[in-house]
């Protein structure tokens, strides 16, 4: 059967019609076969034009329309209503566009003419093969997501929720206002920006249909128009719902970091609320990833807390908190070797926090007696501690803390192993140690001294009498040279020689005395024999310098007492004279390395021999532990005790050990770990648990653009010199070198830190809330909901003008942005509204540079719309508070909007220099006198055509709005596109410039271009309006142009579903088991990606099948 | 237009059924009884004496069947079914009908491209080995560098036609090439359109006019000139000419211990009878093993002249790779319409359950591969 | 709604169509008559089934059961149109139990396939049509077919223990039980097997399976005179033999055998007896020395006896290309199925080949005759341009003749093809007085006339 098709051929006014001769196309198109008819009229898009088709197809009973006018991305929708309204199905019309495809882009007359025919005709060969197809009705969820809380999100919220459907607003800052809540007064009007946007804020936080999520952001965005799911992440803020927002927890926080709202003119507390009318109006906690000095230290010291608190003269706090980790803390202050400091990130800038002397400091601070022992409640259990060095007493410490009954075995009278015979008294006085041990006695541990276990007391007597038992007992045994004379002559081990003289007993030295080694050990003989008035001492070691084991400081402090120090040396022998000692051969040491055994290869240099004159000899090359027989554990390499690493149980049941007893000889600080270890073990192995280990990364390192930024942050600052002992008094005397610091260093030092970590664990804050609202352990939160609209409302960067280096900002300190100046002239601001220079001087001259990164081949070529207002705004400010000269060099004066230009003739009576021209530079190289001091515009007025320097106290930058740095990620995650100049691509410039080519996802406010806030409202107002359409109608109609698969040509090779990035194909089994592909039709977007890439042809997409296109194609090459 | 004897050759199906045993399609399809032979014969019937017009289930009935003659070799009445099918098919193409081709009809239009004299892709370099413009022997290579483009896998067109010009200079001839032969025509004419089937062969015929032997290496091809065009010179399939060489003692192969079978493509099999030439080239250098169904029996790969690419015939690959599987570790075929399907099915081992691990080679490489290095 | 969309309803787009190419396909079986359906369905189970023919009985349109179609007499050929149900889609094997003699199968099932699931346990479904590859267990049970070893194992009745049947009214009834005796009132099962799918639909089958005779032995005795075949086979009776297959090939088949496969080379003589005799090793030599000795006394001019399979197949292959040699004679004439099926009382069979060569002769139509002349069975083959009116009529015309030579010899025109709609003449004349009986029984089951009609009866 012929078909009987309408073609109707629109003038468009003059548009179509200047250059195509309507009348000849539309005699031409009814000569077509299968046209019934063919009229032209002046607006085919009007309704009377529009009528024309409806009657066309009731009385001629036309089955097929085609509609040549414009392009039918403005009116297709307009026709497909006005057939449905005729009675025909909407698909059975196509559209030929001979406007834009065709009038507009001919001149000549009689070529666009026969254009238009071809047009046409095609569109008629097209309209015979189309279908009649159906209109999904897909339900809409009446939720809506707005992302952002900024004043478009704001508005578009209010208005959805006054219609009492819920929204979900998510902000990523703690508190929604966006960028409007930084600005001081707003123009034309002068209204103070906080002053009008507060109300909106409270009423969204009050609204019962916003569920008002800030700290959080959105993770996943599956789903489609009607039903999307969204998963949205909730930041931990660690401040519960019962915040009062009184502000006393800011009094007791002792962490200060840049605040961001302030734009970094100011600092912030950790714990913080943005500006004081934020909502939700309640504190927040900003915490970043843990502090490189946390990390480093192996028992993982809050080191930023208690520096926090000492830099804000908090000692007590600062002392709990030591405690909170530390059981030793006076002995740590002075003997550890400070591993935090190493990888501490001031370090980049000049020199390391001085960590450990700040927390001798905080020690000494404290009366440790009079520090209160903490609630313990007995659990009933008891466990045995054999040997009372740093890793007994912290196990003992920390398992007394947990209830149990701790005795503490310690074989020589004092307890305190090595921190007690082995490090002189110059760098541990005896009552440091003694209050440390004495406060872990008030805790119930008794320690019993002068008991070695295997003499008055068996290893099975306290199997049988205790639950557990830890062995700690050390490494005293001093490893031999093997050197000849070594064994003949009394060499004097040096651990020996330092209890000999710690326990205060006589040695005899000659004169000149040599010691062998390079560790801490060898060095505290050294110095101890220059004590006891030996003139020359020498320390001989295999390492190079910085090799030796040894500390730095306590090296240069050796060096500064007299003590010659000879690196890569080996002792091959000891000289002697009928038995007495007279010096040691040794030769120079090119390299050397230790083989497994513990053995040591050297590379020594052939004809180096050479004597060192000596009375004495003491050896300090290493110890080893002495374990006796009967405890009979399986031993580990060097006779330590061999220990499963994480639980250090050994081979007997119920039998632990730790500290140098299994590691050998180590640093105090990881006995203390070991202890502390061995605690937690012990206690989840007799409570049945299984021991959680907590694992913390290595520091590390920063990249060179972190360093760099760190350096321009923070002024290079000198480490506070710790006061010492003058090296000539320390000669025979035992007094403490390192004298600490006094409050006024410490808080200096202190006052260094860069507070790397935000908040520091230091808990003051939890201290004075009263309503319990802060909570440390609190976790991220992902919550999933579905809504049926989404607007994206996500805001605008500022242009970073330091990019601009002519301009000088980031050199000259009173060159600043527009948004920085918006906080000085804001009454709540860091300057309570005072327009000061950085010395706080008033200004005498502004100069404000308009189009910064704006209106510029090299950076943005948009114009930012709303800085020639606001620099207005500014100069006014400026004239009234100041009095000040104000110079503006603007390109265009744009002043557009309501009220604007009156704002501007105001301005312009007030004297303000409007400098037409593009300012070139900023300088403070002055050429004259009145120069001298200022900051130089230099600028050409293109009015009088001759060049300016202009001599200015402040220069203002109005600097471009840009998109979002993480705009990319964004816009993949709702699936929407971007402009070229980097903003979301809305649908239709004119027509459509809320919603986006996403259906049910529409763009508000700067995300999607620069624009002034009344603009912004303008389309938050509009983004809510399209929500509440498609909620309103309840349901949303799908396109139905979209993929169809023919089951039987389909091979289920599923080469369709490796292209759609919808996922709307899927391969299933057919009724007969065969693979076949199956399409969601809601999801499917009808792109055509996957007929393109379907082999077989089966898959094609309904309204443009092969068919339509080609005959499409053939008509226009039908000659 | 269906000839009178055809028609009576129509009458002579007394649509016993045993079609219905054989057809490998209707195995699968289970579907309505145009289906099979005897339907299509009836259906041809009834568009022949115009009691049927031509409609999509018509234009199914009679192109969905890859021609494999299987039904043909086992019909009692001896009705020459493909010959009646391809006669009816160029009926509905005589009346406006348009050919439902696999793939979009992309590898119609590639033969109407190769028709064209100014449009001919210069694949010559691609050939490696010593080979001229023209002279007697004429290596004939269709449409095969025309496929490589538009398949999405690795068919190696290239690696075949430089086989078998290594083949030729091994047996001292200078084969020729000539760029300007079109296809073949064979799809052109299996699926009923004879005026382009003519003029591919007017085309061809001219070129290949005065030369004395022509091989191809696609079974296809190598029937279609065969049965189809009037060449005075020998028509030979590269397994035949092999089989020659052999004879002659002028070609060595190195010993391979592959366990290997051979795929009779219908074309070369039942269409034109050559079913020992490739065994007997293969049994020279390769422990051969035949498949269950093999010569006259070999089940079809499914798609003649590319026609029926569909899930049905896909089922029908899967089948004889795993029954190939069972016998050898390589295939071997001679046709480029089955290597390209069989090589299209092993790009899918993630979405076709239990899919056999086995090689597909096609015969003139393989040969090519294991001939002895001087 | 109509009978399409409610047909689609039922089993869905793709098993239901009334597109006029798929119709034209199921116009036709091997017969020479026709007709155009309205529509064709593929149910898949009983349900389906029940559903199709209740709708028909509603809506008063004819019901076609069919098979795989290759019936000789157009049993499945839809004559008044109505609704074709093409059932080779129930083809599942429900049920094997070798030990107690029995299977269960649905109608779609290819006795082939049949067979070969059997011989798994070394069993077999005793019937054995020519078209074993291809017809279906429902198509045997319509039509009630037998083949070469009927002469031992019986038709297929004898073979069918109970059936599931679909009414006209749509009802669904089961018949027999799985027992290898049953006798519970009227035979039902007996009614439906040949009643060429009048009475209902099949749509479950109970089948008694046999064990495989363990050893098979062939012997072939070649005659001179026709006359002799019919004494040969009393003889071979009066031994006590009964042989699982006994055919014939007269002159005129072994003319056209030997001109379409000249290597098979069967001698020219007047006629050729071939007979299979099945069983124990012991009870199969014993027959064997009995049929040679009763051919030798009866004068045959040759005997021969194969054992091995290659012999076996060189005897049977004669007969097994009689059916393709006919097409192969003359390009122009194919063989349809006129005086194709009919049977005379064993003695007769002389007097019967005399006949067929007197029609052929007359009609100037080369015959070809041969058959189970074990149970008096014979098929005539005759080449004719279907195209050429005249010669067509002149066929169909010495095909009656033949008929009534049977019907003269006390024999019957339809003893194994069924009757379906080409045969109905002569169900009339031969049931005589048991005709209107015949009539009542079909107006019980179906009243409205829509089970398979124009089958059997012609009824207005």
């Amino acid at each position: 059967m012929t078909l009987k098709t309408g073609v109707y051929i629109c003038h468009c006014g003059s548009n179509i019609a200047r250059t195509v001769d309507v009348k000849q196309v539309t005699e031409y198109n009814a000569t077509l076969d299968s046209v019934e008819v063919a009229r032209d009229y002046l607006y085919m898009c009007s309704d009377l034009g529009q009528e024309l088709i409806k009657n066309d197809i009731k009385e001629l009973g036309l089955d097929r329309v085609v509609v040549a006018s414009c392009s039918p991305r403005m009116h297709e929708l307009t026709f497909r209503k006005a057939c449905a309204e005729g009675g025909l199905n909407p698909y059975l019309y196509t559209h030929a566009n001979i406007r834009e495809h065709c009038s507009w882009v001919h001149r000549d007359g009689d070529l666009a003419t026969e254009k238009a025919k071809d047009l046409i005709r095609a569109s008629v060969r097209r309209v015979c093969h189309q279908e009649p197809l159906e209109v999904k009705e897909v339900p809409v969820n009446p939720d809506t997501l707005i992302v952002g809380g900024g004043i478009a999100g704001i508005t578009a919220a209010l208005k959805i929720a006054a219609s009492e459907n819920r929204v979900y607003l998510v902000e990523r800052e703690p508190s929604i206002g966006g960028r409007m809540s930084q600005l001081d007064m707003t123009f034309p009007t002068l209204d103070c920006s906080e002053c009008i946007l507060t109300p909106k804020m409270t009423d969204v936080g009050n609204n019962p249909y916003i569920d008002l999520m800030a700290s959080s952001e959105i993770e996943e965005v599956s789903g489609y128009v009607g039903n999307f799911k969204v998963k949205i992440r909730k930041k931990a803020r660690f401040v519960t719902e019962k915040c009062t927002a009184c502000g006393d927890c800011v009094k007791a926080c002792p962490v200060e970091v840049p605040s961001e709202f302030e734009e970094g003119l100011n600092k912030r507390k950790a714990i913080y609320i943005p500006f004081a009318q934020s909502i939700p109006n309640k504190y927040v906690i900003s915490r970043n990833e843990t502090p490189p000095c946390k990390l480093a230290c192996p028992i993982g010291m809050d080191i930023q807390g208690y520096l926090a608190l000492v830099s804000v003269g908090k000692f007590q706090e600062a002392y709990q908190l030591l405690r909170r980790t530390n059981p030793l803390p006076s002995v740590c202050g002075r003997v550890c070797y400070h591993p935090c400091e190493d990888s501490c990130k001031r370090a980049y800038i000049d020199e390391p926090l001085a960590i450990n002397s700040l927390k001798r400091f905080i020690a000494d601070e404290v009366n440790v007696e009079q520090i209160e022992v903490p609630q313990i409640t007995p659990n009933g259990h008891s466990v045995a501690v054999i040997g009372s060095g740093p890793a007994g007493l912290s196990a003992a410490h920390d398992l007394a803390l947990l209830g149990y009954g701790v005795t503490i075995f310690e074989a020589l009278s004092e307890a305190g192993g090595m921190l007690r015979v082995g490090i002189p008294e110059y760098r541990l006085p005896r009552d440091v140690l003694r209050k440390d041990i004495g406060y872990i006695q008030k805790l119930g541990v008794v320690i019993k001294t002068g008991t070695r276990i295997g003499e008055q007391v068996t290893l099975d007597d306290l199997e049988r009498d205790y639950e557990a038992v830890f062995i700690a007992t050390g490494a005293h045994e001093s490893l031999r040279l093997k050197i000849p004379g070594e064994e003949t002559l009394e060499i004097i081990p040096g651990v020996d020689f330092l209890r000999t003289v710690n326990m205060g007993r006589k040695v005899e030295i000659t004169d000149r005395v040599v010691v062998i080694g390079g560790g801490n050990t060898a060095i505290d003989c050294a110095r101890v024999a220059r004590r006891l008035g030996a003139a020359e001492v020498h320390v001989i070691c295999l390492e190079s310098r910085d090799g030796m084991p040894a500390g730095s400081d306590e090296i240069e402090q050796a060096e500064a007492e007299g003590v010659i120090i000879h690196c890569s040396h080996t002792v091959t022998r000891i000289v002697s004279d009928d038995g007495h000692i007279n010096g040691v051969e040794c030769l120079d040491v090119r390299s050397f390395e230790f083989d497994e055994e513990g053995g040591v290869n050297i590379d020594t240099i052939q004809g180096s021999e050479h004597i060192v004159p000596a009375g004495t000899v003491i050896l300090a090359i290493g110890q080893r532990p002495e374990i006796p027989g009967q405890f009979d554990l399986s031993l580990g390499r060097g006779n330590t005790i061999q220990v499963t690493p994480d639980t250090l149980s050994t081979s007997r049941d119920r039998v632990f050990a730790g500290g140098d007893v299994v590691t050998g000889p180590a640093k105090v600080i990881e006995a203390i770990a070991a202890g502390k270890r061995a605690a937690r073990s012990i206690d989840s192995y007799l409570k049945g648990e299984i021991l959680d280990i907590e694992e913390r990364p290595a520091p590390e390192r920063l990249s060179d653009q972190e360093i760099a930024e760190l350096q321009e942050l923070h002024p290079a600052q000198k480490r506070v010199e710790m006061p010492q002992l003058a090296p000539a008094q320390r000669i025979g005397d035992f007094t403490e070198v390192e004298r600490g610091y006094t409050i006024d260093q410490a808080q200096e030092e202190a006052a260094r830190c860069l507070a790397c970590g935000g908040c520091c664990d230091c808990l003051e804050c939890e201290k004075v809330c009263e309503p319990e609202a802060i909570d440390h352990n609190m976790k991220d939160e992902l919550i999933e909901v579905e809504v049926g609209s989404i607007i994206v409302a996500t805001g605008y960067d500022d242009f970073d003008p330091g990019v601009i280096s002519e301009y000088g900002y980031g050199k000259y300190d009173n060159v600043i942005t527009a948004l920085e100046f918006e906080r000085l002239s804001c009454a709540a601001g860091p300057t309570s509204g005072e327009i000061l220079l950085k010395d706080g001087r008033k200004p005498e001259s502004v100069a404000i540079i308009h189009c910064v990164g704006s209106r510029d081949q090299n950076y943005h070529e948009y114009c930012s719309r709303v800085c020639c207002m606001y620099a207005l705004k500014d100069a006014y400010l400026i004239r009234e508070h100041t009095g000040a000269e104000v110079y503006q060099m603007y390109i265009d004066m744009r002043c557009f909007g309501e009220g604007y230009e009156e704002f501007y003739k105001r301005l312009c009576e007030k004297g303000i220099h409007f400098i037409r021209g593009k300012v070139s530079s900023v300088t403070d190289h002055a050429l004259a006198e009145e120069e001298k001091g200022k900051l130089i515009v230099t600028c050409e007025d293109t009015l009088i055509g001759s060049m300016l320097r202009v001599p200015v106290d402040m220069v203002i930058l109005c600097i471009a709005l840009e998109p979002r740095s993480d705009a990319e990620q964004v816009a993949r995650l709702f699936n929407i596109s971007r402009r070229p100049d980097g903003f979301f691509q809305e649908r239709h410039l004119k027509l459509d410039p809320v919603a986006t080519p996403t259906s049910g996802i529409f763009v508000i406010g700067c995300c999607g271009g620069p624009r002034d806030i009344s603009d912004t409202v303008a389309q938050a107002l509009g983004g809510a309006g399209e929500a509440l359409a498609m909620i309103g109608k309840g349901s949303v109609t799908l396109e139905a142009a979209v993929a169809a698969v023919s089951a039987d040509t389909c091979i289920g090779c599923g080469r369709c579903t490796e292209v759609c990035e919808f996922h709307s194909p899927e391969v299933v089994k057919d009724e007969k088991g065969m693979p076949v592909c199956q399409v969601n039709e809601v999801i499917c977007q009808g792109c055509g990606a996957c007929a393109v890439a379907c082999p077989t042809g089966a898959m094609s997409i309904r309204h443009f099948t092969d068919e339509q296109i080609l005959s499409t194609v053939d008509a226009l090459v039908e000659v | 237009m269906i000839s009178e004897q055809l028609l009576l050759d129509i009458t002579k199906c007394s649509r016993c059924g045993k079609c219905t045993a054989i057809c490998p399609m209707f195995e699968k399809t289970k579907g309505w009884d145009t289906g099979v032979a005897r339907g299509k014969l009836l259906v041809s019937w009834g568009l022949a004496r115009g009691e049927l017009e031509i409609n999509d289930k018509l234009i199914e009935a009679l192109y969905q069947c890859p021609t494999c003659m299987l039904c043909e070799q086992e019909c009692t009445a001896g009705a020459k079914v493909t010959e009646i099918i391809r006669e009816a098919r160029a009926l509905i193409v005589e009346r406006g009908a348009s050919v439902p081709f696999s793939h979009r009809g992309t590898f119609d239009t590639v033969a109407r491209i190769t028709l064209r004299d100014g449009l001919h892709r210069d694949w010559l370099d691609l050939i490696k080995g010593d080979f001229r413009e023209n002279g007697e022997t004429v290596y004939f290579p269709g449409s095969l560098p025309y496929l490589e483009p538009v398949l999405d896998f690795d068919l190696g067109a290239a690696r075949i036609i430089s086989a078998a010009v290594t083949i030729f200079n091994r047996a001292g001839i200078r084969p020729a090439i000539i760029t300007q032969l079109a296809d073949s025509g064979h799809d052109a004419f299996w699926s009923g359109q004879y005026q382009f089937f003519n003029a591919l062969k007017e085309k061809n015929s001219r070129l290949l006019a005065g030369t004395k032997m022509i091989v191809t290496t696609c079974a296809e091809d190598y029937s279609i000139l065969k049965s189809e065009y009037s060449l005075e010179a020998g028509v030979y399939h590269i397994s035949q000419f092999v089989r020659d060489l052999i004879r002659e003692g002028k070609l060595a192969f190195s010993e391979g211990a592959e366990r290997v079978t051979f795929h009779d493509p219908c074309r070369l099999g039942r269409h034109t009878g050559e079913y020992d030439a490739p065994r007997e080239v293969l049994k020279t250098f390769v422990d051969y093993r035949e498949m269950a169904r093999y010569g006259k029996d070999a089940v079809c790969c499914g798609v003649g002249a590319w026609m029926n690419c569909n899930k049905y015939s896909k089922q029908l690959r899967l089948d004889r790779v795993k029954e190939a599987a069972e016998a050898a570790d390589t295939l071997i075929t001679a046709c480029s319409k089955c290597l390209s399907h069989f090589s299209c099915l092993m790009t899918e081992p993630e979405k076709v359950e239990d899919l056999p691990e086995i090689k597909i080679v096609d015969f003139t490489e393989f040969v090519a591969r294991n001939l002895k290095d001087t | 709604m109509d009978i399409i969309d409610e047909l689609i309803q039922i089993v869905g787009q793709e098993r239901a169509s009334d597109d006029k190419t798929v119709l034209y396909a199921y116009s036709r079986d091997s017969s020479l008559i026709t007709g155009m359906p309205d529509y064709v369905v593929r149910p898949v189970s009983t349900e389906e089934v029940a559903k199709i023919v209740s709708l028909a009985s509603q809506r008063k349109i004819p019901i076609v059961p069919r098979g795989m179609g290759s019936g000789m007499e157009a049993g499945c050929v839809p004559v008044h149109g109505g609704i074709v149900l093409d059932l080779h889609n129930m083809d599942k094997i429900l049920e094997v139990n070798t030990d107690c003699l029995y299977a269960v199968v649905e109608p779609g099932v290819i006795h082939a396939n049949l067979n070969a699931r059997l011989a798994e346990q070394d069993f077999f479904f005793a019937p054995d049509p020519a078209s074993t590859d291809f017809c279906t267990i429902g198509g045997m049970i319509g039509t009630n077919a037998s083949g070469m070893t009927c002469l031992k194992y019986g038709d297929t009745r004898k073979s069918v223990l109970g059936l599931e049947v679909v009414l006209p009214d749509g009802t669904i009834i089961n018949t027999g039980s799985r027992t290898v005796k049953s006798d519970c009132g009227y035979d039902l099962t007996a009614l439906f097997v040949g009643a060429d799918g009048t009475l209902g639909v099949v749509t479950k089958a109970i089948l008694k399976v046999i064990p495989r005779p363990r050893t098979r032995a062939t012997v072939a005795a070649y005659f001179d005179e026709l006359e002799k075949i019919g004494e040969v086979v009393v003889a071979i009776f009066a031994t006590g033999v009964i042989p699982a297959a006994c055919e014939l090939l007269d002159r005129s088949a072994i003319k056209v055998i030997n001109q379409y496969k000249p290597e098979i080379a069967l001698p020219d003589v007047d006629a050729i007896l071939i007979i299979n005799l099945e069983g124990s090793a012991a009870a199969v030599e014993e027959e064997v020395a009995g049929v040679v000795s009763s051919c030798k006394k009866v004068g045959a001019i040759e005997v021969k006896t194969a054992a091995t399979r290659e012999e076996v197949d060189a005897l049977w292959a004669g007969r097994r290309s009689v059916g393709s040699a006919i097409y192969r004679l003359d390009p122009k004439r194919a063989s349809p199925n006129i005086g194709g099926d009919y049977g005379v009382p064993i003695k007769r069979l002389p007097e019967m080949l005399r006949e067929v060569r007197r029609i052929a002769e007359e009609s100037g139509i080369p015959m070809v005759a041969f058959g189970h002349v074990g149970d008096g069975n014979l098929h005539t083959h005759m080449p004719v341009n279907v195209l050429d009116e005249e010669e067509l009529a002149r066929a169909e015309k010495a095909g009656d003749a033949i008929y009534e030579a049977a019907l003269k010899l006390g024999g019957t025109a339809t003893p194994e093809h069924g009757i379906g709609a080409s045969k109905i003449r002569w169900v009339k004349e031969e049931s005589k007085s048991a005709y209107p009986l015949m009539l009542a029984i079909k107006k019980v089951f179906d009243p409205h006339n829509i089970m398979n009609p124009g089958k059997i009866f012609e009824i207005s």
